[in-house]
């Protein structure tokens, strides 16, 4: 059967357009309701799409954004190692992070669907797995200088052979990891979830015929690139630089690694390039391709106006030049467990400083950054093994933008408040640790015309010894990591992470460690807020009043930094002394 | 004087009643709701319904032997921030997570959007010291002092209401029990509510939220409820008066007050049980009912006579995880608007509301919307909208509609039949997400349509479904209120109880304690309102999932002599895992379920009233043409004739295209239907060329 893109009315192809959403949310939902572990169930940390037989990608649902642009990669690698042997029933299973993956924790489970024995699309799952299979927690070993210390590296393979599960594919990679059944329950979600597509889109191709479906496809793909064009031309035309740094990578600590970005604004078409960034790092925090490519189209679609589709077409007029051999775009077998969490935002934060000399109006200040903490052991209550990847700590504010304030939760640029932060209860029924505080900090808050949102404070006490693992990984610990002020806003503060030990003493942990707990230890996180945006002088005076009524900013912030004058005892804004203030310090 | 029974459905903009008598005679009345003081309109109403009988006030209430009451006050309430001010107490550490979240954002890819108003504002949350641990053991003991101080500040602010809610309370409500003791005995008058009694199941967001919106809701109803009470009484009603509830059953007025968070999402939970009776007159016990309004499109799929109910709600962002109809509701009504994004026709859920409301209102609105694209299209008569008290504005339908037709390169009916197809799409997704994502295949299902836009889209959305019966009752626009009168008293009950579900860890004894536990309660309750023991009943189920899973699936359980035992267990387990193949895709036969929670779902039969049936008239309905109409429907225009529905009886058989106009509906039969009228009136539509008993033959087989 040869498909002919026929030209189809546009009715039908937004009919199509809106099932093709429709099939992504059902395959979310499988994800969802039945997954065993946290990483799934409760903060989502995964991303379904449907591709068309040349994944091209068709539509997406995103509930973790930067593992979303990067399926398209991850299929076209998977197809070209089985060119010629891809059969109805076959199901592939892969992680490789040098063959169009991200990091190894990202497993993808992918399934081409056939109808009357041609292949017509395929559906992917990209989920974060609890465990790789290596000597770290939950994937991240920050002693990690190889790839292979990263976990187990599965190249695209058949997971099932014309609808036959492969034994032996699940037994040799299951008897390599420490949480065999939860990783094997979330790979069937994952393959509950390609079925429920694939029943879908043949009750679609059966319905519209595939000339049909593949001339509707092709009339999305082009609007998407329209509407993204149009988008660009109302950027000013030039070369924009910007550049951010990560506080150091972990096997030689001596330095900030680098991102330098190049943007060039010509007509309807952006092109990100990234020549001159550092090279790889002997440490874990390198990017890969598919990860630099998803985290550049994110933070575009963020802050770019107007109802932009995240598909193969919207994707065409931005071009991203990632020559290889900097750590955006490491040479094998660099170690990359951090990519999908610690470049994107120094990648995000870099092209935010380029372009907002370009667009101020559209641009936001930066988002806080992440550090987390990963930790395993043996929960003596449920008498069996965990693995908790730290989502409090996932939480962090988005920066203020033109006309609105930042977030209090969902900014870091890799998850945008897709992310769900933890249910305390769930929490402490799934791991053996006490939550003591989660709440929002005090003058956290990037001043500006526009605040951020405000950071956390976060204490969480361990009942057990953190056996065989702990680490703390991420970003932010020193100034030249914190999210940007923008037009006179203000930076962020670092995170810091203390651990008081229940046998005395305190210490200061630095990213990219191990740092066990035991029994009674306390680990107390000051999370970061995000940047301020515009003068925090000009912010209006009822909302400056109002955050001190919500003891979100104190009496002393509100007077030195937004001079607004406010009597501690009632509460009350000397408006005279406020615009006396003010004026002071326009002169 | 004939006893009457009234269900009313008290909307943002109309209240709806349908009145019926001993007879079964039923009459419809619509009149103007009074925000404010909503219990004006709907004195109103009945007043209306005594001078349209021309008997005095008194003497008409004292007839009436049962009201049933739907309302959407405490959901406008909310919608409008016209709630209590309202305290909230939780744990010392954690002043936030209630107004965060969990940090869920609408939009994704905008970073100019600003978060939900707060619930409850900041400085009105209090927090204090004291912790229970997920075992329920006390870690942390409470600390009196800071509840103390939590009362000067709710004082100084003049709180209306408290909501309290801990970790684990659930598990132990001791910390719970005296920060109610203490604020009740520091705040006389204040209401306050405490999360373990409302809602006793784990997830402190949800537990948290559900409790905060109780206690901000609470005092406006129980003020509504005290002043209609006592407006009824006092005009001669010695009847019934009772409220429909979100999970479909209704409750006393004095029960009702201390679960108000029940009442939130009430508003179209009338709806399944109206489908589930027109269901019972075509002896089909599986549905799913369509209602179309203004703004939302709601559907229900019920299986088996039964409604599905869900703990998954939502409400203006917020977590409501009281047991609900689960009731799947999208953007999409008439006043959806038609807009071409990014190069794709797109129709809600953006939508024009009532004002300035669609171009052909005349009203001011601009912007082309579903209602716009059917007047266009013919199939709405400028005459006889609303049986003709309101006139419609072709021209300005066709200019708004210029708006979509020029991007587009089509022409103004093209683009209105367009609009057309892309909201039934809309439609036909919010179906499937109803039935085809709950592993239920709609093709077994008869479409029971309801709302005044429903009947205009449904026999396309029946077709995209391959469903091939529809039933549109002749009282469709008053659909809600048809089914508050045949709900039954409902109360549902939930027990945590983490177990394995397996020999040796489950303690069959214990979880026995739970179910009669509930199940007193429930029959106390049932006592309390009035039902004799003979009408009550209750059926169990549990929340299972597989172990190590992180959501759970509800299964009936298998109790057939009141008691559950261990020879059961193997026969859950089946149910759960085919449950779950059909829900997700897969299963996992042999894996151990752990039990979260036991359920009941306790029932009081109520009496329900008789709809009188029509004489048969026979085939021929040729008497009922009205006109002959020009409409758009496919590639063109078509001429068919228009029926007057007030005609239309018993027997007579119309085959589309065709269009049927009820003074509050407009019914369009497309060229692939046809349709009877049957004994009470409903129109069952169904395929041309198939035969009416075989299709209803072949559903009730299913």
């Amino acid at each position: 059967m040869v498909i002919k893109a026929t030209r189809v009315d546009p009715i039908t192809v937004a009919v199509l357009d809106s099932r093709f959403d429709g099939i992504n949310d059902e395959m979310a939902r499988v994800l969802m309701r039945t997954s065993r572990s946290t990483v799934f169930a409760e903060a989502r940390d995964f991303a379904v799409s449907i591709l068309d037989k040349d994944a091209r990608l068709i539509a997406q649902r995103e509930y973790q954004p930067v593992l979303a642009g990067a399926n398209g990669i991850a299929v076209e690698h998977i197809a070209a190692a089985h060119k010629g042997n891809i059969h109805e029933g076959d199901i592939f299973i892969h992680n490789d992070s040098y063959s169009g993956n991200t990091h190894l924790g990202d497993l993808n489970i992918a399934k081409p669907i056939f109808y009357k024995s041609e292949l017509m699309f395929w559906a992917i799952v990209k989920g974060h797995m609890t465990d790789t299979g290596n000597k770290g927690v939950a994937g991240s070993d920050p002693t990690s200088k190889t790839i292979w210390q990263d976990g187990v590296v599965i190249p695209p393979i058949k997971l099932y052979e014309r609808g036959q599960l492969n034994t032996g594919v699940r037994d040799l990679y299951l008897r390599n990891l420490k949480m065999p059944d939860i990783v094997w329950g979330d790979i069937m979600c994952d393959v509950g979830a390609v079925t429920v597509a694939e029943r879908s889109l043949l009750a679609l191709l059966e319905r519209y015929s595939p000339d049909t479906v593949y001339g509707a496809i092709d009339s999305i793909l082009a609007s998407s690139e329209a509407e993204m064009r149009k988008i660009i031309r109302q950027i000013p035309e030039g070369v924009y630089y910007g550049e951010k740094s990560i506080d150091h990578e972990p096997i030689f600590r001596d330095k900030p690694i680098k991102v330098k970005v190049k943007i060039t604004v010509k007509g309807d078409e952006l092109t990100i390039d990234f020549t001159g960034s550092d090279p790889p790092t002997p440490g874990y925090v390198n990017s890969t391709w598919a990860v630099t490519f998803s985290a550049c189209h994110l933070i575009m679609n963020y802050f770019l106006p107007g109802a932009i589709r995240r598909n193969h077409g919207s994707l065409v007029p931005i071009k991203i030049i990632n020559p290889a051999g900097t750590w955006l775009n490491p040479t094998f077998p660099a170690p990359v467990a951090k990519a999908t969490t610690i470049p994107p935002q120094a990648i995000g934060e870099a092209i935010i400083l380029a372009l907002s000399k370009a667009i101020p109006r559209w641009i936001t200040a930066g988002a806080g950054v992440m550090c987390n903490y990963l930790s395993s052991g043996f929960n003596p209550r449920t008498k069996r093994s965990y693995v908790d990847v730290d989502f409090f700590m996932a939480g962090y504010p988005s920066g203020g933008t033109e006309g609105y304030d930042g977030w209090d939760l969902g900014g870091p640029i890799f998850q945008l408040g897709a992310l769900r932060i933890p249910d305390v209860e769930i929490t402490e029924l799934a791991k053996p640790a006490h939550i003591l505080q989660y709440e929002q900090e005090p003058d956290s808050a990037g001043a500006g015309k526009f605040r951020s949102g405000f950071g956390h404070r976060y204490k969480v006490q361990s009942l057990v010894d953190t056996y065989p693992g702990a680490a703390l990984v991420g970003i932010g610990m020193r100034d030249y990591v914190c999210a940007s002020g923008l037009f006179g806003g203000k930076n962020s503060k670092p995170n810091t992470v203390v651990i008081h030990r229940e046998k005395g003493g305190t210490e200061n942990i630095d990213v990219g460690a191990f740092c066990d707990l035991h029994p009674g230890d306390v680990m107390e996180c000051h999370l970061m807020g995000g940047g301020g945006f515009g003068d925090p002088f000009e912010r209006n005076v009822e909302r400056v009043h109002e955050d001190v009524k919500n003891r979100l900013v104190s009496v002393e912030r509100a007077r030195e930094d937004y001079g607004v004058v406010i009597d501690p005892v009632v509460c009350v804004v000397d408006l005279k002394a406020t615009e006396e203030l003010r004026k002071t310090h326009k002169r | 004087m004939s006893r009457y029974s009234i269900g009313i459905d008290v909307g943002g903009t109309f209240t709806d009643y349908l009145l019926v008598d001993e007879k079964g005679t039923a009459e419809i009345y619509k009149v103007l709701s009074t925000p404010g003081d909503m219990s004006r309109g709907t004195m109103a109403g009945l007043k209306e319904m005594a001078d349209r009988k021309g008997i005095p006030f008194s003497d008409f209430l004292s007839h009436v032997a049962l009201i049933v009451h739907g309302t959407t006050i405490t959901t406008n309430m909310v919608l409008t921030g016209t709630y209590a001010k309202t305290g909230f107490v939780t744990v010392k550490g954690f002043t936030d997570y209630l107004n965060e979240r969990r940090g869920m954002k609408r939009t994704l890819y905008t970073c100019k959007e600003s978060p939900p108003r707060p619930i409850v504002p900041r400085y009105l949350i209090q927090t204090v010291e004291g912790r229970i641990d997920c075992e329920g053991k006390e870690f942390i003991p409470l600390n009196e002092d800071d509840i103390y101080a939590a009362c000067e500040a709710f004082k100084k602010e003049k709180v209306e209401a408290i909501a309290v809610s801990l970790f684990f309370s659930f598990l132990n409500p001791s910390h719970e029990l005296k920060v109610k003791e203490i604020l009740e005995k520091e705040m006389p008058g204040t209401y306050v509510c405490v999360s373990h009694q409302v809602l006793p199941q784990v997830r402190i967001y949800e537990r948290a939220s559900t409790t905060v919106f109780n206690a901000c809701v609470a005092p406006g109803l129980r003020a509504y409820v005290g002043v209609l009470t006592e407006k009824l009484q006092k005009n001669g009603f010695a009847g019934t008066l009772l409220l429909m509830q979100s999970n479909g059953g209704v409750v006393s007025p004095d029960v009702v007050v201390d679960f108000a968070v029940n009442t939130l999402l009430s508003g179209p939970a009338g709806g399944p049980k109206a489908g589930l009776f027109y269901a019972e007159t075509q002896n089909i016990s599986n549905i799913i009912t369509i209602d179309m309004g203004g703004t939302s499109f709601d559907s229900c799929l019920i299986r088996n006579r039964e409604p599905e109910i869900t703990v998954e709600n939502e409400v203006g962002e917020y977590r409501i995880a009281v047991p609900s109809l689960a009731i799947h509701t999208i953007g999409a009504g008439g006043g959806s608007i038609a807009e071409v994004e990014a190069g794709i026709l797109k129709v809600g859920p953006r939508s024009a509301g009532s004002a300035p409301g669609p171009a052909c209102y005349g009203l001011g609105g601009e912007e082309p919307t579903v209602s716009d694209a059917n007047c266009v299209l013919g199939y709405l008569n400028p005459d006889y909208f609303l049986g003709g008290k309101m006139k419609l504005y072709p021209d300005r339908a066709q200019k708004a509609m210029q708006k979509i037709a020029k991007p587009l390169s089509l022409d103004i009916f093209e683009a209105a039949f367009g609009s057309y197809t892309v909201v039934n799409t809309n439609m036909v997704q919010g179906v499937r997400a109803a039935s085809i994502t709950k592993g239920f295949d709609p093709r077994g299902c008869m479409l029971v349509v309801a709302g005044g836009a429903g009947p205009l889209h449904a026999c396309d959305i029946a077709k995209e479904l391959e469903m091939e019966l529809l039933l549109v009752p002749k009282a469709s626009s008053v659909f809600c209120a048809t089914g508050m009168l045949m709900s039954d008293l409902r109360h549902d009950y939930v027990r945590v109880c983490y177990s394995l579900l397996k020999e040796g860890h489950v303690d069959i004894n214990f979880l026995n304690s739970l179910l009669q536990d509930m199940k007193e309660e429930g029959f106390a309750t049932l006592k309390k309102e009035g039902i004799p023991q003979d009408r009550m009943t209750c059926t169990f189920s549990a929340d299972l999932r597989y172990e190590g899973q992180f959501n759970e699936t509800e299964v009936v359980l298998p109790i057939t002599d009141g008691k559950l035992s261990v020879e059961d267990i193997p026969q859950v387990q089946q149910a759960f895992d085919a449950k779950h193949d059909a829900l997700f895709g897969y299963s996992l036969p042999g894996v151990t379920l752990e039990l979260i929670c036991l359920r009941a779902k306790v029932e009081g039969h109520t009496g329900k009233p008789k709809f009188k049936e029509m004489a048969y008239l026979g085939p021929d309905a040729s008497s009922a043409i009205k006109e002959r109409r020009k409409v758009f429907y496919g590639k063109g225009f078509i001429t068919v004739p228009v029926y007057d529905g007030v005609k239309i009886g018993h027997g007579n058989r119309i085959v589309g295209p065709s269009v049927i106009e009820e003074p509050t509906t407009t019914i369009l039969i497309t060229p692939d239907f046809q349709l009877t009228c049957d004994k009470l009136g409903s129109y069952l539509v169904y395929p041309k060329g198939a035969s009416l008993e075989q299709v209803s033959n072949r559903l009730r087989q299913d």
